[in-house]
């Protein structure tokens, strides 16, 4: 899977970059010109954006003569077989980002203070990602309890920050 | 010298080398967790320096800053996860050997050459910090300019894979730095009238988003994969006489550069280790092995990230100019204990001079010691299951990135950029380019409009100024080199195909 | 009947504690004090010197917790601290760069979004040039300028305070012209200056007598009175020019705020002006003990925007 090359994967990043680059060079054109010198505070980026998108049309050149020479190669040599590698979990990685969305959400939001989000969100999270297998539950929330405690004591009271 | 003698002397004192130990484990210990950093250790640590003697404050925080630069290797060369921006480096050769089965070896080296880098560095603080720093001064915009020009130029060397993709992650790097306040006139740009926006995109939430979110969200995606055996081999950790044969060169110039870049203010330890490696790289007989378990980049990465805090402290102690963030919040600490710095330290305060150059030396050698013995336990971390560490990394991530300014918007940034370098590195889009664009970006656009400004207009500066004419050639060199020779690599491998 | 009264008692104080804090109990809570830059700078180091003096003296009853967020100039942290809650508990510390700011169209904000508190400590500007300069003073300085304008470089943090005083200085004496470089803070210029990359700056009072040994050398104290520590250093008002450039660290509460919480931060922050520790640090770092009540800063706030403004709209053009 990863020693594969992926064009269709380049080609969608890059017309990402290319519209990003787009979306800078039109935030910079009411920028005044320079006052002090001659490039002012829109040329660099302007310039940045232009090359990021020189090399992001480059990349889908690239990827597309990848994608007929691929095309091509599995014409003559007819389906690989894939070999039956670790199951890739982005259902996981998708539901911890989540999570963690949430997490940050409530705090900024004000309505949970940093100990019981962090307590809340280390026993979902763990639970999740270890299929709230029995075993490790006592672990669990020996550690959960006391970083998220042990953390806000830490940074609130050792350490004097703002935190929510 | 005898004053550096009394300094050395005020150290051991059973207090004082208290203080400098638990300043060089705490400072490990934070320079580790991704997400947290030494600056914001440090300048957390701050409030507690008004209560102390100033010597014995400087002692507690010159010692942290000394272990959080050393820390970030253990995480980068475990997890890839850098501990510290400043270990970015490490992550491309500390973590393929840790992987193959050798993390001791990994994290011997590392530490070793973290250990030399502080050495070298701290013998130029020791003996040479005012002429050092006087030609420091001579450092004007367009010296700085074609010198970040040529690390910019270096993108191509450290790029691994495709360069195209290379120079497309640098160039995305230098966009990320541009929204905010724009670095020379003061205007704002690319807020789009989004206040939060005002100050730009901060640079470490950026960074601990880019590598240590981004690479928790593929390790959950490969969560199923086979837990690779972890055998602890002692083997390696301590560097034989052959070892020192061999990579003695390399660690003498990483160090030079590393204390050289310290040493010119607001550069910074990420810049250093960038450098050093890509220098390593182009002398090295065997350049393609670098990004799969060098040793040689590891070396080269750690001396020089280790060298650019004696290098920063030149112009603090010489000059009373900070040399990095770290030395801004050092400077402070001084301050509020009423002592200027600047030139007349030496005459006003020569204990706290000393007591600084001392602790500088005593830190890093605690530091070596500690690490090394600690070596065994800490590669014990990759055993940690993935279920727990992640969500607790995350937990510091976030903390790390909100500390930074009170901010949540950085931790919102954080999060952001943790999706954008999962889908980089999915893509293979290195990230080492993406680092160097995002922190070079605005010194190099910041000096290269105070130029402008300076000469009304003109760029003959560039190449009539003599520093800034050999940076400016050196640049070219290092952008013709690499792209000649993976054109004659290309052609070899073609006819040799035949 | 008995329990009925207890009842009674218990609803009372129920009552009372829903009425909120009333101004004797104010602050039952920490104070923040959002800085606006970073640790360890200067503004950071006046807010703990006041943290620490209040602490051990007792002052108020509640701590101080110190916020830095740095960012923009410093209109990321007074934005925060406008939008927060007006209870009094939250308190921005900030310098004339608020007012620079708005003046510029940095903030679509200003001092009349807040509610002025007290004002401490002063510092005034100096203007720097190295020893081997060809200036013996200011009005010499200023007549090059006018014979040979914008050739004469000046180091300053484009859009900020010592950008500000530059162009007061220059406007002092009409045609003449410095030419503006971004450069930085007080030590970025004397690096500038040293290197001789540039050759004249302002820097506060303090920076001067730290940088005085490395070789760099004041014209004119901006300000109406010499000080005491360098009392050879002439002041613009006895070279004739009617400048006055002086940092003062000013505190805000958020608009609304009530007035009897302000006047009781103000008293309190006037007792730490008091106290030895606070007085001996202020003649350390060279600063003016000024102290100026919620009404004086706020009359001292117009007269100084009244000034800044069209500074601020010149710095915007060459």
């Amino acid at each position: 899977m990863e020693a594969r090359a992926r064009p269709v994967a380049d080609i969608v990043l890059s017309m990402v970059l290319i519209a990003v680059g787009l979306v800078v060079i039109y935030g910079t054109l009411d920028l005044p010109p320079g006052t002090f010198e001659p490039l002012g505070s829109a040329t660099i980026p302007q310039a940045v954006a232009c090359g990021m998108i020189g090399f992001a049309a480059w990349t889908i050149v690239h990827a597309l003569a990848e994608r007929r020479a691929l095309a091509r190669r599995q014409a003559g040599a007819g389906d690989e077989s894939d070999e039956p590698a670790a199951r890739p979990r982005h259902d996981l990685a998708l539901g911890l980002m989540a999570l963690t969305v949430v997490y940050v959400l409530v705090m900024a939001m004000g309505w949970l203070r940093f100990s019981l989000a962090t307590l809340a969100f280390l026993v979902i999270s763990i639970g999740m990602l270890s299929g709230f297998e029995r075993r490790v539950l006592p672990a669990l929330a020996v550690l959960a309890l006391g970083l998220a405690f042990g953390l806000e004591y830490l940074f609130t009271r050792v350490f004097v920050i703002d935190l929510p | 010298m005898t004053d550096l003698a009394d300094g050395f002397l005020y150290t051991f004192g059973a207090y004082p080398l208290f203080l400098i130990t638990l300043g060089t484990v705490l400072g490990i210990t934070v320079g580790a967790i991704p997400g947290l950093t030494g600056a914001m250790l440090i300048a957390l640590t701050l409030p507690f320096t008004f209560y102390m003697p100033p010597v014995e404050g400087i002692c507690l925080l010159v010692s942290m800053y000394v272990g959080a630069i050393s820390g970030g290797l253990i995480t980068a060369t475990l997890l890839r996860m850098p501990g510290t921006p400043a270990s970015v480096m490490t992550t491309f050769d500390g973590y393929p050997m840790a992987r193959s089965g050798r993390p001791g070896r990994a994290l011997g080296l590392g530490i070793t050459a973290s250990f030399v880098g502080g050495l070298i560095s701290w013998v130029f603080l020791a003996t040479l910090s005012q002429p050092l720093s006087d030609f420091a001064v001579r450092f004007g915009p367009f010296e700085y300019f074609t010198l970040v020009l040529m690390a910019l130029v270096l993108i191509a060397s450290v790029t691994q894979g495709s360069m195209i993709k290379g120079l497309l992650s640098g160039f995305l790097g230098m966009l990320v730095a541009m929204p905010g306040v724009d670095p020379s006139a003061g205007d704002l740009r690319l807020t789009f009238g989004y206040h939060e926006l005002d100050a730009g995109l901060n640079l470490l939430p950026v960074l601990i988003g880019v590598f240590a979110v981004g690479q928790v969200i593929s390790d959950i995606v490969g969560i199923e994969e086979r837990a690779e055996a972890v055998t602890m081999d002692r083997r390696g950790i301590f560097l034989s006489v052959r070892d020192w044969m061999r990579h003695g060169l390399n660690m003498v110039r990483s160090s030079l550069i590393g204390t050289w870049v310290g040493i010119l203010p607001g550069v910074g330890a990420n810049i250093g280790s960038i450098i050093a490696y890509s220098g390593a790289k182009t002398f090295s007989k065997h350049p393609e092995r670098f990004g799969t378990g060098s040793e040689e980049g590891i070396i080269a990465s750690e001396s020089a990230n280790n060298a650019t805090v004696g290098g920063a402290l030149i112009p603090l102690i010489a000059m009373g100019i900070p040399g990095s963030v770290i030395d801004a919040i050092l400077l402070g600490a001084l301050l509020i204990h009423s002592i200027q710095p600047g030139p007349l330290l030496f005459v006003n305060n020569p204990e706290v001079v000393y007591t600084m150059i001392a602790t500088a030396l005593v830190a890093n050698v605690i530091m070596f010691a500690v690490m090394l013995g600690a070596v065994g336990q800490v590669a014990r971390l990759r055993s940690v299951p993935r279920a727990f560490l992640m969500p607790i990394i995350l937990v510091f991530c976030v903390i790390g990135s909100y500390a930074l300014g009170n901010r949540m918007f950085d931790v919102w940034v954080m999060l952001f950029f943790g999706v954008v370098g999962y889908f980089l590195e999915r893509s293979r889009v290195p990230l080492g380019p993406f680092v160097i664009g995002l922190v070079l970006a605005p010194i190099a656009e910041e000096s290269l409009r105070s130029g402008l400004m300076l000469s009304a207009g003109s760029y003959a500066p560039l190449v009539t100024r003599p520093i800034s004419a050999v940076f400016l050639a050196l640049s070219v060199v290092l952008l013709v080199w690499p792209i000649w020779r993976h054109y004659r690599q290309h052609r070899g491998a073609r006819r040799g195909s035949h | 009947m008995r329990m009925l009264s207890t009842l009674g008692l218990a609803l009372g104080a129920l009552l009372l504690a829903a009425q909120g804090p009333a101004v004797a109990d104010f602050p039952e809570k920490p104070i923040k004090i959002v800085v606006p830059f970073g640790a360890g700078g200067n503004t950071d180091g006046l807010a703990r010197m006041f943290q620490k003096a209040i602490q051990d003296e007792n002052l108020l009853g509640a701590p101080l917790v110190i916020v830095n967020v740095p960012g923009a100039g410093g209109s990321i942290g007074a934005r925060r601290v406008k939008d927060s809650e007006a209870d009094g508990y939250t308190l921005l510390l900030m310098h004339i760069a608020l007012l620079s700011g708005e003046a510029a169209g940095l903030m679509d904000f200003g001092y009349r979004d807040f509610e002025p508190v007290a004002a401490t400590a002063d510092s005034c500007l100096v203007t720097a040039v190295m020893e081997d300069a060809p200036w013996a003073g200011l009005p010499e300085l200023l007549a090059d300028a006018k014979a040979r304008p914008d050739a004469i470089i000046h180091g300053a943090n484009l859009g900020a305070v010592n950008h500000m005083a530059g162009l007061m200085v220059e406007g002092a004496s009409p045609g003449s012209k410095f030419r503006f470089v971004q450069i930085g803070g007080g030590a970025a210029n004397f690096k500038a200056l040293k290197g001789g990359h540039t050759q004249v700056a302002h820097i506060t009072l303090a920076e001067y007598s730290s940088f005085r040994a490395g070789g760099v050398k004041a014209l004119a104290y901006l300000t109406g009175e010499r000080h005491p520590d360098v009392p050879d250093l002439p002041t613009a008002k006895e070279l004739g020019y009617d400048l006055d450039f002086c940092l003062q660290n000013w505190w805000f509460a958020p608009k609304g705020t009530p007035r009897d919480r302000i006047d009781r931060i103000a008293a309190v922050l006037e007792k730490a002006m008091q106290s030895d520790y606070v007085k001996q640090i202020m003649r350390e770092r060279m600063n003016a003990p000024t102290f100026l009540g919620p009404d004086a800063l706020a009359a001292k706030l117009t007269k100084d925007y009244a000034m800044i403004a069209p500074i601020a709209q010149k710095a915007k053009q060459k």
